[in-house]
């Protein structure tokens, strides 16, 4: 097995298909072979898709502030000294994610009390149960749109 | 509740009707027809192509599949519509199901227990029974091939609550036909360019190699009796008080997720269904990506949302939290949800 663990930047990278094709095959094999890693991708690609999703089903603007705010921090993180540094993390694979799950979070930090200290159950959690046991009735379908081709909260 | 047992000798009596029917001496009346269908995969092979198609109040849901079907439980489904899953495959043999995503080069498996539960399977026929009629109409042809068309009318409002067109000569299903309260197409299901043959390679079912296999959830994992389940739960779980007319309870489970207990049960009239899940534990309903909608239960304030044909309803009250999922209406659900207090 292939020892040299990606980092959480090139895992990134890897899920956007922006490394170049030698390192790619690489983290490829290394992802089908070590646990950790692949649990780490699966994280990184979760990730975006709640934010593509929540990005897609948002019809509401972002609050004025909230704006501001993910301005401030990103302008932060461009301070100098560390001009490269800077420049990697405005990369759009970075800074986009980043920015959005900043968004995110500051979104729900100020509109949704309700997530403090509870924990949090995916609807879809619920939905998916009961078309399962739905399936002893007679003449019963699958969804149209089966839920594990959709989503990528596959755990429990 | 329909008594576990009962139902498998009438399963039992309708089977035996079935046989004689198809030593020639009957002809199988709409009942034992039906019941042959329910029973068809089983025992038949075949190929197609499915259309299936399932209205919400504010949206809907299709998608276009290619199938092979190698009886008794070997399917295998490939998707051509929406865009989304073009590629995309489901392979399932009997409570087994992998789904097969070409986008992330991975393959999902679920295991849903429930579809072992004969016990359950066979309280829902047996209420199928109890509770509608079944009436068979003028003989059609769908797809070029002679059908049988039954309707399944609701004792109790008398209104059709589906239609089936079932094929004469193999007993499959199709075309499926379900409807409102009010006569309006909920779904359907239409089976297209069917070919019946045994011979369809087992390579066919072979999941794709270089492909991730990613351990998904285990659905209704361990079936039990909803009494059961509610005697499990460790908390006081309540069942409604008022159901829609036909409904029982038919299933429950027990389930933990990220740690808080939450006791499942199913409700159905033998063709539609809801859930109640109940659990005591801080928890709350994250509901990113659905459209919801606020409403009341009790005079407590609650969180409605549609998932294409499918609706929730989640409430909490001083001691539990509540979730209501099922096919049924907002004002059929709050009802259901009025009926569970303290």
């Amino acid at each position: 097995m292939n020892q040299t663990h990606p980092t959480p930047e090139q895992l990134v990278e890897y899920l956007h298909g922006e490394l170049p094709p030698p390192r790619d095959a690489v983290v490829h094999a290394h992802l089908a072979e070590c646990t950790a890693c692949a649990r780490a991708y699966e994280a990184e690609a979760a990730l975006s898709e709640l934010l593509r999703a929540h990005a897609r089903s948002e019809e509401r603007e972002l609050p004025y502030r909230v704006v501001a705010a993910v301005r401030d921090a990103a302008a932060e993180t461009v301070a100098p000294p560390a001009w490269e540094r800077i420049r990697s993390a405005f990369r759009p694979v970075v800074l986009i994610p980043a920015a959005a799950a900043l968004a995110v979070a500051l979104y729900f930090g100020m509109s949704g009390r309700h997530w403090g200290g509870a924990t949090p159950i995916n609807a879809a959690y619920y939905v998916n149960n009961h078309a399962a046991l739905q399936a002893t009735t007679p003449f019963s379908e699958d969804a149209p749109i089966p839920a594990t081709l959709t989503s990528d909260d596959q755990t429990r | 509740m329909i008594r576990r047992g009962s139902a498998i000798t009438a399963l039992a009596v309708l089977a035996g009707s079935v046989s004689l029917s198809a030593a020639g001496s009957v002809p199988p009346g709409p009942d034992a027809m039906l019941f042959a269908a329910i029973a068809a995969p089983a025992s038949i092979s075949y190929t197609g192509v499915m259309e299936v198609v399932r209205f919400g109040s504010h949206a809907a849901e299709a998608s276009v599949y290619r199938i092979e079907h190698r009886a008794p439980d070997l399917t295998l489904r490939v998707y051509s519509a929406p865009s989304a899953l073009s590629g995309d495959s489901v392979i399932s043999k009997g409570d087994l199901s992998f789904s097969v995503d070409a986008r992330r080069h991975r393959v999902v498996e679920t295991r849903n227990a429930a579809l072992d539960d004969r016990i359950a399977i066979n309280d829902n026929y047996a209420l199928l029974r109890a509770n509608y009629q079944i009436v068979r109409k003028d003989d059609e042809t769908f797809d070029g091939r002679s059908v049988v068309a039954i309707a399944l009318i609701n004792k109790y409002n008398h209104r059709p609550a589906m239609l089936v067109r079932i094929d004469r000569e193999t007993k499959i299903v199709l075309d499926k036909q379900e409807f409102a309260l009010n006569g309006s197409l909920v779904g359907e299901v239409r089976f297209q360019s069917v070919r019946y043959t045994a011979a369809i390679a087992t390579a066919d079912f072979a999941l794709p190699k270089q492909y991730r296999l990613v351990q998904g959830p285990t659905f209704g994992e361990p079936p039990q009796s909803p009494d059961s389940a509610v005697r499990g739960a460790g908390f006081p779980a309540r069942a409604p008080k008022a159901l829609p007319e036909g409904f029982a309870p038919v299933e429950g489970s027990l389930v933990e997720l990220k740690g808080v207990r939450t006791v499942h049960v199913l409700y159905s009239d033998g063709i539609r269904t809801f859930s109640l899940f109940e659990n005591a534990s801080a928890s709350t309903l994250d509901m990113t990506g659905l459209q919801t909608e606020r409403t009341q239960v009790g005079g407590r304030t609650a969180q409605y949302a549609e998932d294409g044909a499918m609706a929730l309803l989640a409430w909490s009250d001083a001691t539990l939290h509540y979730a209501l999922v099922g096919e049924l209406g907002l004002s059929e659900l709050q009802k259901i949800a009025a009926s569970i207090a303290p």
